[in-house]
């Protein structure tokens, strides 16, 4: 079966279908998360707080976009609100205390935690989130526009100002190759 | 001129520090994507689906049984009211038609207003 026929059968409610569509599309939604929100635990429970959200909204998906592109928009959405109602609670908070548990599982597996991750983890989600979208998964700004229900001028603006802000920290002195290709 | 080639070299300096800063960032954000993640088998994602679409009938079936039992409220108490007293059905009526155009009016002003 291919993603389509997949869809098609979810819509009709076959719970088989749902499992194989979401474990397929678990590691990218995973690891999607945990870019935006730096926070491995808490990447997981919004992964899977969307997966419950789509079973909801199946029937609401027309097919416009990649399946994978309107999780990714669930997942934003979710993590926006949740951070917005949570936003007192420790564990939710800004900056250095989120990401540093991220920091520590990545030096745990030999990884190196780099100062452009962060720089990108002080920045906040308003920057961070449409940085990634575009830079790192090739979304236009239409599109990150329609994911964070922004205009896309201003969706440029805060890729824009996300951009400058990691380029004062980092002041960049080597030179690697990027690859800017939508995945 | 001198000005222009100052502002352009400026211009390009700047391109190339932001393309660099999308590198590390790039960079950076690979070496996140190439951890292993845990993925759950089969069984539990189709558990968790299964868990979920019960979670949603009961919600279904709990709205449908409140929207019946307001309807049925509402009717039993317009019939009666109708039967019964039927001045105060006609007040009723009329009290719900002026609150409805005195609320849709406010609203278009309010709107009117904000603009």
């Amino acid at each position: 079966m291919d993603e389509k026929e997949l869809i098609n059968s979810a819509k009709k409610g076959d719970h088989r279908s749902f499992a194989v569509l979401f474990r397929n599309h678990y590691p990218l939604l995973v690891k999607y998360l945990m870019k935006i929100t730096m926070n491995p635990d808490i990447a997981e429970e919004i992964a899977q707080a969307t997966m419950a959200k789509c079973v909801e909204k199946i029937h609401l998906f027309n097919g416009k976009s990649k399946f994978s592109s309107w999780l990714i928009s669930i997942a934003t959405n979710m993590y926006i609100d949740q951070h917005r109602k949570k936003k007192r609670e420790r564990e939710w908070n800004e900056g250095e205390a989120t990401s540093r548990k991220l920091q520590w599982h990545m030096e745990s597996k030999n990884e190196e935690w780099t100062d452009a991750l962060a720089a990108l983890s002080r920045l906040t989600d308003e920057m961070r989130i449409p940085l990634i979208l575009k830079h790192y998964y090739g979304y236009s700004y239409d599109e990150i526009g329609e994911i964070l229900n922004i205009a896309a001028g201003t969706a440029k603006s805060r890729v824009h100002h996300g951009l400058l802000a990691v380029r004062r920290e980092l002041k960049v002195d080597d030179k690697p190759k990027g690859k800017l290709v939508k995945r | 001129m001198t000005n222009q080639k100052g502002s352009s070299s400026s211009d390009e300096q700047m391109d190339k520090e932001l393309f660099d800063t999308i590198s590390a960032i790039n960079n950076g954000l690979d070496k996140l994507d190439s951890m292993d993640t845990y993925v759950p088998d089969d069984k539990w994602f189709e558990q968790m689906v299964l868990n979920q679409q019960e979670v949603q009938k009961k919600k279904y079936r709990r709205e449908l049984a409140w929207f019946i039992l307001s309807a049925m409220l509402i009717l039993s108490g317009v019939i009666f009211t109708m039967l019964e007293l039927p001045m105060l059905f006609f007040m009723l009526q009329a009290a719900t038609v002026a609150i409805t155009a005195i609320y849709s009016y406010k609203g278009v002003q309010k709107q009117v207003g904000s603009r």
